[in-house]
């Protein structure tokens, strides 16, 4: 990973759409970071399913957790409430219940918030995030709060929340492309989308799976007869992948990191 | 070329493009209702996308909520007659939903004031859970009616995975879940009052004060609609039910998941909607005749290349044949899926599709023109 920027934020998040190498990419990088003495927990965001919320040690310095959003839930209220039986009481009403499945935000923010505080606990938390549009939803979603809640802790959570993230020197926001047309301009779409919700922190973009062709590798075909032999097939694949490849990064007029396929 | 989507064009008024991102969805949506004007039929492409991905790849900057006519660009495409009619259009959620809603509401102005004006409505209609998809799925059942369209094409909101389509409508309906509700409206069961009373002073303490009654309104104001809302959605679950539409799975051989797949067909079946089969995106349209590199090794032709190059050669053929046998594996897997034979295969295009001229280019693989 030469290629990646050094990143050593409190927080982490890694986003784009679906299978560009989010969950790879944060797997790496978490181990890296881990290997120069970092304690780093590396968390896992789905946007549907919801797994059992259990934090492993993978080795001395590396943590992995998948977040599940009931858990994260009672753990806040546990942490606000503070009294048992006031936090009981709380948590095993049905309307509670409801209230936390239905009301619109609660998920994101718990999620979220379990994010926000663990940086307490780590070096740095690597968030895989779930794809574009709900990762972008997750983040609107402190913005929502703290502007709809008038007052009380889940509302100077929410401010806090959003000056950690509107800092550069504590959080790092990670955008992934694929080198192709569509996926880099939805990158920028996204890029745009964040730098007008946190104007203060840029996002680093980060081209994933890139064809680095060995220089040559066209040539040796241009010079061979054009036959119907399988070297000329496949060097004619690649050649062509490439150069798709340059042209979609030929109109990226931001600096990005680029990291080879394989 | 192939027969089956020809027919399936020709017969359906209602495609349904499902599948999970980043698989080209939107890009095939596009390219089949290309496919299908040239066919002769008047179509309509809808995409709830807020990535804008149809717009993108159409060569547009923008589609709006109300359609854009995109033939005029197709004849000058194609350059001669298009004996169809095409359009596209991109719904917004959050004025799809206000629509929506008051259709709902009726003449009840007031209830419609009251839900609007809450801050819950305000700040969260777009990410409510569910709600783009049974937008979507409002829209299609509106353009199903239009006169002016023979066939609908939907592609499908972007989602993780491929059931959260056809569920999220019900999520949304849970919300309305009647008997919680009811203890909203009227706590008046005289065990739980007290329990509630004292829930919402705690509600009320991490919240401030104002949200509770604020929520109150809101989920009343729902509340009152709920009964229109699930007929609603009985209407439009049974237009899904009808012979005259498909539900198309797209796929490509990098991008799927066979959990995700099996997972998904099997919830068509059990919900008895219809579905057609598989689209495999971006496939290495590559016949190579060998099936091994020793195999390569041994024609002349590798044999006259220079250490380096051979090298060279070898180095990236294993890229290429790990490629091939992965899409073995996916077409197998696929027709293990379902007893319907209908998987059709999308080589990869050489060009970046971006526009209508790129699109046109993988009409033929859809169709026989």
């Amino acid at each position: 990973m030469n290629n990646f920027p050094k990143l050593n934020q409190k927080l982490i998040f890694f986003m784009g759409k679906g299978g560009v190498g989010k969950t790879t990419l944060a797997h790496t990088y978490s181990k890296q970071l881990a290997s120069l003495g970092k304690k780093v927990l590396l968390c896992e965001v789905l946007q549907v399913t919801e797994k059992e919320q259990k934090l492993l040690q993978v080795n001395p310095n590396l943590w992995h957790i998948t977040l599940n959003a009931t858990d994260c839930f009672h753990e806040y209220i546990i942490l606000k409430l503070k009294i048992k039986t006031l936090y009981s009481m709380f948590l095993s009403n049905k309307l509670t219940k409801y209230l936390q499945k239905a009301a619109p935000g609660v998920r994101e923010m718990v999620l979220l918030g379990k994010i926000w505080f663990e940086r307490l606990h780590y070096d740095s938390v690597i968030v895989d995030m779930p794809s574009t549009g709900y990762a972008l939803t997750m983040l609107h979603t402190p913005f929502n709060y703290s502007a709809l809640f008038p007052g009380g802790p889940v509302s100077s959570d929410a401010t806090e929340m959003i000056s950690t993230f509107s800092d550069p020197k504590q959080t790092a926001l990670v955008v992934i492309a694929l080198a192709e047309t569509m996926p880099i301009q939805e990158s920028l779409e996204l890029i745009e989308n964040l730098k007008t919700l946190i104007p203060t922190n840029s996002p680093h973009l980060i081209v994933n799976r890139c064809l680095n062709l060995p220089q040559g590798v066209q040539d040796i075909f241009a010079t061979k007869p054009q036959d119907s032999s399988p070297l000329h097939a496949v060097a004619q694949y690649l050649a062509q992948k490439q150069a798709k490849q340059k042209q979609a990064l030929s109109g990226l007029n931001i600096p990005f990191y680029s990291i080879p396929e394989g | 070329m192939n027969l089956k989507l020809k027919d399936l064009i020709e017969t359906k008024r209602v495609i349904v493009c499902c599948g999970s991102g980043g698989v080209g969805k939107t890009t095939l949506s596009a390219a089949l209702g290309i496919a299908a004007a040239l066919l002769g039929k008047r179509v309509v492409v809808v995409t709830i996308d807020p990535a804008k991905r149809l717009a993108t790849s159409l060569g547009l900057k923008n589609l709006s909520a109300t359609a854009t006519d995109l033939s005029p660009l197709l004849i000058e495409a194609t350059g001669g007659s298009v004996k169809g009619k095409i359009s596209a259009l991109m719904p917004d959620t959050a004025q799809t939903f206000e629509t929506f809603v008051k259709q709902m509401a009726g003449t009840n102005e007031h209830l419609v004031k009251k839900l609007f004006g809450t801050s819950i409505y305000k700040a969260f209609t777009k990410d409510f859970a569910g709600t783009n998809e049974y937008m979507a799925m409002e829209k299609m059942y509106e353009l199903y009616q239009n006169p002016n369209y023979d066939l609908v094409i939907l592609d499908t909101p972007p989602s993780p995975n491929t059931r959260l389509f056809l569920e999220a409508p019900h999520l949304f309906v849970d919300f309305f879940d009647e008997k919680m509700v009811k203890w909203f409206i009227n706590p008046g069961s005289k065990i739980i009052a007290s329990g509630i009373k004292k829930l919402l002073e705690i509600l009320e303490k991490l919240t401030g004060k104002g949200f509770v009654s604020d929520l109150f309104d809101f989920t009343l104001s729902l509340f009152e609609l709920r009964t229109q809302f699930v007929e609603n959605l009985k209407k439009v679950g049974e237009l899904l039910h009808q012979d005259n539409v498909a539900f198309l799975m797209v796929t490509s051989p990098e991008r799927l998941s066979k959990e995700d797949t099996i997972d998904f067909v099997s919830l068509l079946n059990e919900l008895n909607y219809p579905f057609w089969g598989f689209i495999v995106n971006r496939t290495l349209s590559l016949k190579l005749g060998i099936k091994d590199s020793q195999e390569l090794q041994n024609t002349q032709n590798f044999q006259a290349l220079s250490k380096d190059e051979k090298n060279l050669v070898l180095k990236n053929f294993e890229f290429i044949f790990k490629k091939l046998e992965k899409e073995k594996e996916v077409e197998n897997f696929l027709s293990s899926c379902t007893t319907k034979n209908n998987t059709v295969l999308i080589p990869e295009q050489s060009d970046d599709i971006h526009n209508i001229q790129t699109l046109l280019k993988i009409v033929p693989h859809l169709i026989k023109v």
